[in-house]
């Protein structure tokens, strides 16, 4: 059981403290070890999560160091990064429509909530797809070299649009113009209230 | 009638073609261009000339239902409930008339159990069923199935015929390669 | 040449695959309804999938090649050419031919499916590997392919493992298997 609008919610309020100050950063970095990391790493990889980090973490921080500027602008990264892993491993199937047509109505809002929803699909399609590719090329005998890697990523590219393609014309025969009707479910749990409770009361930290 | 009247698109080549209600196979080897006919008979493909009528009437303005042949990758919607209910959806019918809808389609189907499941979980007949049931949701005019029983093995092939006969649909165009499953066919289209 | 399964055991989700068996040279046939697990014992009889517990235990078979239900997951090839050369062949050998699978500059995915399994057949075929494992080879296949399949894999020598539900064109001559929910017996 879980509600994505409180999710949202404590997403948008942890992200506020994370910039705002470093302790705030750490206090949000021990609130994603507590609520966060279970969902995060149930889902994914630590070998999808650690390059992304040391990309957008470690790279700015270097620059920043050797520029003068502010290096604990990478720690503060790190964290939001971590929050957003965390966000996007607790999205369910359905959660995204549900959300945007409570907020936007059955005009735009089934609109947006379809094309998230229909992304978040594309997304875990284009996972498959590597993964076949993967095994077609330990099948083959292959290494997964770097060689491989622009051939692998415009095979990839082709599937996804080819995969598009047909999801559009089956939208079309299926009548899909624009909007639709579709009634928002949400079952919030005590564990979302507790995840926001929490992240209001890290705001404490702000004052001390 | 299904009328077809100078198709031309990649290796299709039809001068005319009449296709009588009921359940008409499509047959021919690989390569043959049985993919692309029932494509531009379900309206997802525009041809590069001729004209496609169903009972008079464009393809695309037909009512008409389709299930690819590659039951791993035809479902759009991350949830089974989802993918059966786009259709009344997007026709913006009233969320009970929906609700009851589908669930009546899914118990016909056998597939009520699954309308919570996500679908990237099914196994390979569960997602042809769902894909089906979605496909008839609307009660089409035409019902066009992309060699569905390739995957299938003969007992779910059978179920699956048996479950397309009892819905009444006006048209079903079914491609296939099986001997078994073709003599089940009122006609044959041999490309 | 064998190839043991002993006591392997491989759970993903609510699926479990139980498997002792033991397979040798010639032509094995593998059926079983929609769901019974064919093809994860195909990925683990190919050294794809690691079992969970138990052993896979291989004796002279040097090379092992599967090929996959749906041709279009094993395309790695920018041309129909290149997809043959990924394979470590010609494009040149007979069964190309015997198989009428073109080869050329064309792109994989420009062809049907039923095409693009006869150029994944010609190819691995051709590779002629000690341990070759079909799953559902027949599928998407006309009846003169299907045919033609037949008696290469009947021609073949080595060990051939086809996983179908094909009942008027698989070989008649093979060692035949039922795989129930996730178990493998002997017929």
């Amino acid at each position: 059981m879980s509600d994505i609008r409180f999710r949202l919610l404590s997403l948008v309020l942890l992200s506020v403290l994370c910039f705002a100050d470093l302790v705030g950063a750490a206090a949000v970095f021990c609130w994603w070890l507590a609520f966060g990391a279970k969902t995060t790493f149930a889902r994914l990889s630590w070998r999808t999560v650690l390059p992304v980090l040391v990309v957008f973490c470690l790279f700015p921080s270097a620059v920043l160091f050797f520029t003068g500027g502010d290096v604990f602008y990478g720690a503060k990264i790190f964290v939001l990064a971590l929050l957003a892993f965390w966000f996007s491993a607790s999205l369910l199937p359905g959660e995204l429509m549900s959300l945007f047509v409570r907020v936007f109505g059955q005009g735009m809002g089934f609109d947006l909530g379809m094309t998230a929803e229909l992304s978040v699909q594309a997304l875990s399609g284009v996972r498959e797809d590597l993964f076949h590719m993967r095994s077609a090329l330990r099948i083959k005998g292959q290494r997964f070299s770097p060689g491989a890697v622009p051939f692998l990523g415009a095979g990839l590219l082709v599937l996804s649009l080819r995969r598009s393609a047909f999801s559009a014309s089956v939208l079309a025969r299926r009548g899909y113009v624009s909007g639709g009707t579709y009634v928002p479910v949400f079952s919030p749990g005590a564990g979302d209230v507790v995840m926001l409770v929490f992240a209001v009361l890290l705001y404490g930290v702000l004052f001390f | 009638m299904i009328e077809i009247e100078d198709l031309r698109h990649g290796v299709l080549d039809i001068p005319s073609l009449g296709i009588a209600p009921g359940l008409t196979a499509v047959s021919g080897r690989n390569g043959a261009g049985k993919t692309t006919l029932l494509k531009i008979c379900s309206g997802l493909l525009l041809p590069d000339s001729g004209s496609v009528k169903i009972d008079g009437v464009e393809p695309r303005m037909q009512n008409a239902g389709y299930v690819s042949e590659f039951p791993d990758r035809h479902l759009l919607f991350g949830i089974v409930y989802d993918e059966i209910a786009s259709t009344l959806r997007f026709a913006r019918l009233p969320a009970d008339e929906i609700d009851r809808r589908v669930r009546q389609t899914a118990e016909e189907a056998g597939i009520v159990h699954l309308l919570d499941r996500e679908c990237r979980t099914l196994s390979g007949g569960e997602k042809m069923l769902v894909g089906i049931t979605a496909a008839i949701i609307d009660d089409p005019v035409l019902l066009v199935l992309d060699e569905p029983d390739s995957h299938l093995d003969p007992v779910t092939a059978e179920e699956f015929l048996a479950f397309v006969s009892s819905r009444k649909i006006p048209y079903v165009l079914w491609s296939s390669h099986s001997r078994t499953l073709l003599s089940n066919a009122e006609a044959e289209v041999r490309l | 040449m064998r190839l043991v399964l002993d006591a392997v055991r491989c759970t993903r989700g609510d699926f479990s695959l139980c498997a002792d068996a033991e397979f040798s040279s010639g032509v094995h046939l593998v059926t079983g309804r929609i769901g019974a697990g064919k093809s994860m014992l195909g990925s683990v009889l190919a050294g794809l999938i690691r079992p969970d517990s138990g052993q896979v235990v291989l004796e002279d078979c040097g090379s092992r090649i599967l090929l996959m239900q749906f041709p279009e997951y094993q395309v790695t090839g920018a041309s129909l050419s290149a997809e043959a050369a990924s394979w470590g062949v010609m494009g040149t050998e007979p069964v190309f031919s015997l198989l009428g699978a073109k080869t050329g500059s064309q792109d994989p995915f420009s062809l049907s499916r039923g095409e693009l399994k006869r150029l994944m057949l010609a190819c691995v075929f051709a590779k002629d590997p000690d341990v070759l494992v079909l799953d559902e080879p027949y599928a998407s296949l006309d009846e003169e392919a299907k045919g033609i399949l037949t008696e290469l894999i009947e021609a073949r020598r080595g060990m051939t493992v086809v996983f179908s539900h094909e009942s008027e064109f698989a070989p008649q001559t093979a060692v035949t298997w039922r795989m129930e929910r996730g178990g493998l017996v002997r017929e």
